[in-house]
């Protein structure tokens, strides 16, 4: 019986292998992922539902929670624009230098981001060298949400870009061509033909710039100034309860961001089902 | 007056001294030719020769450096690419993949501006009055990616035709499909083009597909314009060697002209010369031109190399005393053995004087 049941799962293949690389695949995802997120909730849900609500209630908890998943949401909106019009030159435009600019793209995946936190901070404070600019204009970048905003667009660009820019690599010249001899504007070019297919790859880069942003903590923290209510970010949250000793308070609001995550990227992935089916792409 | 009224609307498109530069290579230089309406014109010549840039200079994807493009006597040289109303069909389809076949062809209405967009239920009625043209009708809601090569350059045509479009530019638009779907496709344009009478240049490198679907043939070389005519003129009387050369078998020799005769081998050809002054030329041949006779006779000496038969004639291999080799036709009963030694006799051939300069 087992043996017809593997048979159903056999895929005709010049490499074989399946059942050992999809065992691996198994126990490696258990072990190095499901296993910490299990033991996470298993400790969470020790206070039970109506503890994990309550603690979620909390105004200072409820604050960062906000802090968290706004700021990250309109970051990684704002990545993933900016993002793509950095793949944009990169890919369509050659000029001087354009090599180092592509590889420089990739610097804020490899910064520590504590360095990164320290250098926009000083940068932004108000007597940095941005912020001087900004502190007669009335507006504060470090120390303030606006801080963790920054921050957190720094170490989101790289996915944008580089999920969208094998995306347009692909798009032939012609298809502008072809739909400029149609009659279309420019915009109604980049607004028809250029956009739709980059939608799945500009929403890849979205996901993956919020996920990274909401777990974000070394940059965050010396640019936010860390004001419970105004500028406190979730982890930084969790790091304190666990300073204090209240492993149960860290693992519920822990948990909390993990619910919330999962419901995002899930409704990001849905609409990117949806999308390749609006557009075509099977 | 009048007449020169008349002129002007005997002319679509006129290319005035069109030069175009990329870098140091002249991609076309000082070309002047006019598109009559209704017409369908072949830009025809080898890779390189600067036809698809002339395309795409009268469509304004590409700017002359110098010289005009006019539209019906208007100048449209720097008009923009959007305002000139060409249909343009691209050698590999620039079919819009996230499209369906029905959102693709109705593209060109849909973008237009408000006031001047036609209903949704008139779009629709156009473009499944395009569908059927194309012969495509039941294939609205497919995707290109689940189309053939052939039915998405059919697609493609549709599209540039919903737009109704002063001209249809067609950039080697069977380039990309094979031998069979091609042929089909050639004699299917020639339909629609009778149909819709829409002016049409198209760009191809094939001779057969230029000499078989275009009223008018326009060969370029080299970025220049060698020579604009039917069909029949250009193969009869082409204008330059190149042509000659460039649209069939031919055989090149070296020739002399005499009080108004050519000779070859100080033999005497019927080639007309009269016009030629006296000097070197050179006498150019296609296979036909050229008969056996028995050896010592005729123009020119050789031994049979090889014999192959092409339908209702064979055609043999002559390699000559002088070390060229030439390829002749003969009728099938002619019976030519390989290894024997033959004459040839030069019917007819097109004579152009050495040191030739273009016109």
């Amino acid at each position: 019986m087992s043996s017809a049941f593997l048979l159903r799962f056999k895929q005709p293949s010049v490499l074989p292998g399946f059942g050992i690389t999809l065992g691996y695949t198994l126990l490696y995802l258990g072990l190095i992922v499901l296993l910490p997120l299990g033991a996470l909730v298993a400790k969470a849900s020790s206070i039970g539902l109506t503890g994990i609500l309550f603690a979620a209630a909390d105004p200072r908890v409820s604050a960062a929670l906000w802090t968290s998943f706004g700021v990250s949401l309109i970051a990684a909106g704002v990545a993933s624009l900016f993002g793509l019009l950095v793949a944009w030159v990169l890919t369509r435009y050659d000029f001087p230098g354009r090599k180092i600019v592509d590889a420089m793209v990739d610097l804020p995946f490899a910064l520590p981001t504590a360095v990164a936190g320290i250098a926009l901070a000083a940068l932004y404070a108000p007597n940095g060298w941005v912020g001087a600019f900004l502190e007669p204009l009335g507006i504060r970048v470090a120390y303030t949400p606006l801080g963790i905003f920054v921050a957190l667009v720094f170490i989101g660009l790289p996915f944008a870009v580089r999920t969208v820019q094998p995306l347009i690599a692909e798009i032939e010249r012609e298809l502008e061509e072809a739909s400029a001899t149609l009659g279309a504007s420019r915009w109604r070019t980049v607004r028809s033909v250029l956009l739709p297919p980059l939608l799945p790859g500009l929403l890849t880069g979205f996901a993956l710039a919020f996920a990274r942003a909401v777990g974000e903590y070394g940059s965050v923290i010396f640019i936010a100034g860390n004001l419970p209510y105004v500028s406190e970010i979730a982890p930084l949250l969790i790091v304190i309860k666990l300073s204090e000793y209240d492993y149960t308070g860290a693992t519920v609001i822990a948990t909390i961001m993990l619910a919330i995550s999962f419901a995002t990227l899930l409704l990001i992935n849905l609409i990117q089902a949806w999308s390749r089916r609006r557009f075509g792409y099977v | 007056m009048a007449q020169s009224i008349e002129k002007s609307q005997a002319v679509d498109i006129r290319v005035a001294g069109v030069t175009k530069e990329f870098g140091d290579l002249a991609a076309l230089h000082d070309v002047h030719l006019d598109v009559r309406p209704g017409e369908l014109l072949a830009l025809l010549g080898p890779s390189g020769s600067g036809k698809t840039t002339l395309l795409r200079t009268i469509a304004g994807l590409v700017q002359a450096d110098r010289g005009q493009v006019l539209f019906g006597g208007l100048d449209a040289t720097h008009l923009p690419v959007q305002k000139r109303q060409v249909g343009f069909v691209f050698q590999h389809y620039a079919l819009f993949k996230h499209m369906s076949v029905a959102d693709n062809i109705a593209y060109g209405l849909q973008v237009r501006e408000r006031a001047k967009r036609p209903s949704r239920a008139e779009i629709r009625r156009r473009t499944s009055e395009l569908l059927d043209l194309v012969q495509l009708s039941g294939y609205e809601n497919r995707f290109p990616a689940q189309l053939s090569g052939g039915q998405r350059q059919r697609v493609a045509l549709a599209r540039a035709l919903a737009v109704e479009p002063r001209v249809l530019l067609l950039d080697e638009p069977f380039g990309a499909l094979d031998a069979k779907v091609r042929k089909d496709l050639r004699a299917w344009l020639r339909d629609i083009h009778e149909r819709t009478g829409k002016t049409t240049v198209f760009v191809t490198h094939d001779q057969d597909e230029a000499l078989e679907l275009a009223d008018r043939v326009a060969v370029l070389n080299l970025g220049r314009l060698e020579q604009v005519g039917t069909p029949d003129e250009v193969q009869d009387q082409p204008a330059t060697p190149f042509v000659m050369t460039f649209l069939g078998q031919a055989t090149r020799f070296a020739a002399d002209i005499r009080d108004g005769k050519v000779l070859v081998n100080e033999r005497g050809v019927r080639a007309d010369a009269r016009d030629l002054a006296a000097g070197k030329a050179s006498l150019y041949c296609r296979p036909w031109h050229l008969r056996p006779t028995p050896a010592g006779q005729g123009n020119f000496q050789g031994i049979v190399s090889g014999t192959r038969r092409l339908g209702s004639i064979r055609r043999i291999e002559v390699s000559g005393d002088d070390g060229t080799r030439l390829e002749v036709e003969i009728p099938l009963e002619a019976n030519l053995q390989p290894g024997e030694q033959i004459g040839l006799e030069i019917l007819d051939g097109v004579v152009f004087p050495d040191h030739w300069t273009p016109r």
